[in-house]
């Protein structure tokens, strides 16, 4: 399916892309449906068609700090004749992907973009009750309760997110040709034939944060196991029990 | 597991002591792990490995990028990253074969120590030293090698 593109949320200042949550209710009066014929008018509506938007709106949402949830605008199939208006309809989970991305998925894949940390926000009745921050994968099924506005700020800029919330651009990587491989080897060979010729030009310059560019794009492969457990493993040791995490 | 003293002798015995200034570091599948999960150690680790890429070239063999690059789809993506740190994919070369597998037949010839004696004979005969990690006592894997710990 194409990409479809994300509600907006606004939480703690930072506006995000979320997944729509729920539907939105086309009889609640403060929402207008144009799709619906209106009284006395002969025209019959042609609501727009958009392979990207199949649920055929867009939604700004709105958390305070108190929690609240609030619908501040809506466009396409709806739009709102007061705003802001109270979500209280709203029984929900909010799943908003924080930290850095996983790009392990091909090109292909990215219309399910996956980030390191999911931030759950679970609403009742347009109230934030309980929230959690867990690790993609992770199976940790603890809630904290209310809606702790301070901390989950500063538990977002702990993931690494803050102001760099919004998604990085995506650019595709350049595909390796033969030609790269080749020179990448006749760089290696020229520096090590260099080095062991004792001569200068061998030593480099590595930036302490450029370590952490290691990380991104790696998928552990054995991530329940500690390194010297993983590392026996892939060397046919097989994994012994005290090594696990 | 092959006994301490029967890996790498031979090794040792052939290897020519390098008088060079630069030193080539060959790094182990741990060590890359560690600073890949971020783990504990990994920053006492990125610091030295920075310090030894000031002092010589950092290398990984084919048997390390194997393991490592198990991380990533595609073996390009392992390459860049590598090269983007100047951590260089040095293949082993006929004679560290060679020396590797007679090791490994002087050895008990379990299996699993082959990877061993490779990453062993690559660190003897194409660069100066270790760099290995989480092996509790790393000598009984690689007995006769320098090591550089962290």
């Amino acid at each position: 399916m194409t990409f479809q593109i994300p509600d907006t949320l606004v939480l703690c200042g930072i506006a995000v892309g979320v997944e729509s949550p729920c539907k939105i209710p086309s009889k609640h009066p403060a929402i207008i449906d144009v799709t619906k014929p209106k009284p006395g008018d002969p025209r019959i509506p042609s609501p727009k068609k958009c392979s990207a938007l199949h649920r055929g709106y867009l939604a700004k949402w709105e958390i305070e700090e108190d929690g609240r949830l609030f619908l501040t605008s809506l466009s396409g199939q709806f739009y709102l004749e007061e705003s802001p208006l109270l979500a209280d309809w709203v029984k929900a989970t909010f799943q908003i992907p924080v930290g850095e991305v996983d790009e392990t998925l091909t090109e292909k894949a990215r219309y399910e973009t996956i980030r390191e940390y999911c931030l759950e926000l679970r609403v009742h009745e347009g109230t934030v009750t309980q929230w959690r921050l867990v690790k993609e994968g992770s199976k940790d099924t603890r809630w904290n309760e209310g809606f702790d506005w301070a901390t989950i700020k500063v538990a977002m800029e702990e993931v690494g997110i803050g102001a760099e919330w919004q998604p990085e651009r995506y650019e595709a990587p350049k595909r390796f040709e033969n030609q790269d491989y080749a020179n990448l080897a006749e760089e290696s060979a020229a520096l090590l034939r260099l080095a062991r010729s004792g001569e200068k030009g061998a030593e480099k310059v590595i930036s302490l944060d450029a370590w952490k560019e290691l990380r991104k794009g790696w998928a552990d492969p054995f991530p329940d196991l500690d390194v010297l457990a993983a590392v026996r493993t892939f060397r046919g040791h097989g994994p012994s029990q005290e090594n696990h995490k | 597991m092959s006994s301490p003293q029967s890996a790498h002798s031979g090794v040792t015995a052939r290897r020519k002591k390098t008088t060079n200034k630069f030193m080539i570091t060959a790094i182990d599948t741990s060590v890359l792990m560690t600073i890949a999960r971020q783990g504990e150690r990994w920053e006492r680790w990125a610091k030295a490995l920075t310090k030894a890429a000031n002092e010589g070239p950092l290398v990984v063999c084919c048997v390390v990028f194997g393991e490592f690059s198990q991380g990533y789809r595609k073996p390009e993506m392992a390459l860049q990253h590598l090269h983007s740190l100047h951590i260089h994919y040095d293949p082993i070369q006929p004679l560290t074969a060679q020396m590797a597998y007679r090791d490994f037949m002087r050895s008990r010839k379990e299996p699993h120590m082959l990877p061993y004696h490779l990453i062993g004979a690559h660190a003897s005969f194409q660069a100066d030293r270790l760099a290995v990690d989480s092996m509790g006592d790393p000598r009984q894997f690689f007995p006769m090698v320098d090591m550089l710990f962290c």
